[in-house]
């Protein structure tokens, strides 16, 4: 009876162990890496100048010469006048050249000894492209009115603007007798042309 | 007495057995972790083209740049409820403007807004309508899309210049991103 008790008290002492080893660790959840990709775009904008326009105007000198035949440089010094429409070129590289032809009689031609004699049918001039109006803009140069000037004679001149958004103007000055000191009578014309060429 | 203590042994067995079903059940606990596959973007570089208009200078071609499509392919799946899209466009930037050429209009900006939708035979538990981020926004737009089995497409739209484009190249970006949850 004595060994029956002992038996049943084991019994009951190994009922109760097994609660104790049956309870497992959580394991924690971890997010994956986020996931990403990017798509680039490219594109290009071309350089382009808005027409300029008018694409000819006639400016009138009147009389060259006064009463007595002698030039008058003041019938062109300061003649010209401002383009109406807005010029807008979109090119960092924006070209701008211009040329300034002499004022001449070419219904007239004179022989060396005429032209030894002091007549002359041809006259001189700068020309001068300068910004107008306050708001106008144009990359280079950025702060002097005029842009590019030309003297009669030469080969022309040019340089790169870049960005234009200006209304522009043509204005004649330092007007003076090719040689000698006496225009050939007659009707005279010169002209002046500038050409804008769009650069990335 | 030996039939009586292999009573009470037996007795005793099955009492044993019976505590060990009823006092320590095995907990099987565990997690399955929020992940989404790889994703892929194609392409990944899209060339525009000339997007300016011929016939005025630095005028935007608008047509040139809505509609450009890229895809997220193939499919992409996530398998948790709180997973978030995410999509930041950035505009299209040209050359550097000179000193003082903003003041006259000009820009070297295309801003448009990019949207990412889900294909129609796709899945995405909570993706009622498109995500569009425009690049005048501030940062990325951003939703809890949650399950995905889908593949994407990105398209941008309403292009406009910020001013007179300056010549140049141009390029932007838009990125984006599935943070699992």
């Amino acid at each position: 009876m004595k060994n029956l008790l002992i038996a049943a008290t084991a019994l009951a002492t190994l009922a109760s162990a097994p609660a104790f080893a049956q309870t497992l660790a959580n394991p924690a959840a971890t997010a994956g890496p986020a996931q990403n990709g990017t798509v680039t775009y490219a594109g290009r904008v071309n350089a382009f100048c808005s027409a300029v326009t008018p694409t000819t105007a006639l400016i009138q000198l009147g009389d060259l010469s006064n009463a007595t035949g002698a030039f008058v440089p003041g019938a062109v010094n300061g003649a010209g006048g401002a383009y109406g429409a807005t010029i807008t070129c979109n090119g960092a590289n924006t070209s701008l050249a211009m040329t300034a032809n002499q004022i001449t009689n070419p219904l007239v031609s004179l022989d060396a000894n005429a032209l030894a004699a002091g007549f002359t049918n041809t006259i001189d001039y700068t020309a001068t492209l300068a910004k107008v109006g306050s708001t106008s803009y144009v990359q280079n140069p950025v702060s002097p009115t005029a842009i590019l000037s030309d003297a009669t004679g030469g080969s022309g001149a040019s340089r790169v603007v870049g960005l234009v958004r200006s209304n522009i103007s043509l204005t004649l000055s330092g007007a003076a007798l090719a040689s000698g000191n006496t225009l050939v009578a007659g009707n005279y014309s010169g002209t002046t042309t500038f050409t804008l060429t769009p650069g990335v | 007495m030996k039939s009586h203590l292999f009573f009470a042994a037996t007795a005793s067995a099955l009492l044993i057995s019976s505590a060990a079903f009823a006092q320590a059940p095995i907990n099987m606990n565990g997690n399955i972790s929020p992940n989404c596959t790889v994703l892929t973007l194609a392409p990944t570089s899209v060339d525009l083209g000339t997007i300016s208009d011929p016939t005025a200078p630095g005028a935007l071609d608008a047509s040139k740049v809505n509609g450009a499509t890229a895809s997220v392919t193939p499919s992409i799946t996530c398998n948790g409820g709180g997973t978030t899209l995410s999509i930041d466009a950035d505009p299209l930037q040209g050359p550097t403007l000179p000193t003082n050429a903003t003041g006259s209009g000009f820009s070297n900006l295309v801003n448009y807004t990019a949207t990412i939708n889900k294909v129609a035979t796709g899945f995405v538990q909570n993706m009622p309508a498109g995500i569009s981020n425009s690049t005048t926004a501030a940062g990325a737009s951003s939703g809890t899309v949650g399950l995905i089995a889908s593949t994407f497409s990105v398209n941008l739209s309403g292009a406009a210049a910020a001013g007179i484009l300056i010549a140049g190249g141009y390029s932007g970006s838009v990125t984006i991103t599935l943070t699992p949850g």
